[in-house]
């Protein structure tokens, strides 16, 4: 993982808040929560919208700050498209220290694929392709 | 301005260890009525190491209650070894 730069936890997290926003929906609800011991979570809710159809990105976070920087030490995103549960992203390294990160399509045989470590804009672009394709 | 007219309901905050320990109450209380089945959250945190739990819920629960561990080892470290130290 490379090294994120230094600042505090507390700018990070809104760092984070700032990025739900940009993604083009509806924020209906990003709530953080920084504890005395270098973690913070971020727990939310986007809201996207197309001609034809409606998505939802729900985020869960968990920021720890490791050797003076703070990271995203766990995330977990589920896109929903129409209602349905479509793609999850995870990180979690205690849950699977075998497969860290790793991706969740729901519907399919196998319950985790190994994927790399995934930005939120990057899912947010995702759930915008599936929002397009969706007629 | 990308929600006008309406304001990100976002929020931050802190919570202390008596606030996340009520946290922890809440997740055992909700896995409780979607599983019928009482784990405190050191016999969820068990289970979930196992790899068997693979959801965001438990993913977050987990996350509350590795955070719960490390007020209590500060708060341990506070009352019975600086004590110690500075003697």
């Amino acid at each position: 993982m490379p090294p994120g730069p230094r600042r505090s936890l507390r700018d990070y997290v809104a760092d984070r808040l700032s990025q739900l926003s940009d993604l083009g929906g509806i924020v209906t609800g990003a709530h953080a929560i920084e504890f005395g011991t270098g973690d913070a979570t971020i727990t939310g809710r986007v809201m996207l919208e197309s001609e034809s159809s409606r998505g939802m990105l729900t985020v869960f976070e968990h920021l720890r700050v490791i050797d003076g920087r703070p990271r995203r030490w766990k995330y977990g995103y589920r896109l929903w498209v129409n209602g349905e549960q479509r793609v999850g992203y995870d990180r979690d390294p205690t849950g699977h220290p075998e497969m860290p990160e790793h991706k969740h399509v729901f519907g399919a045989e196998r319950e985790r694929i190994p994927w790399q470590r995934v930005t939120l804009h990057e899912v947010g672009e995702e759930i915008w392709t599936f929002l397009r394709s969706e007629h | 301005m990308p929600n006008f007219p309406f304001r990100d309901p976002t929020s931050i905050r802190s919570m202390d260890r008596a606030e996340l320990e009520e946290l922890l109450r809440q997740f055992e209380d909700a896995w409780t009525e979607q599983e019928g089945e009482r784990l405190t959250s050191p016999q969820f945190y068990d289970r979930y190491r196992t790899g068997e739990i693979d959801s965001v819920f438990a993913m977050a629960w987990a996350s509350y209650y590795e955070i719960y561990r490390s007020f209590t080892t500060r708060h341990d470290r506070a009352a019975l070894v600086d004590p110690l130290v500075a003697a």
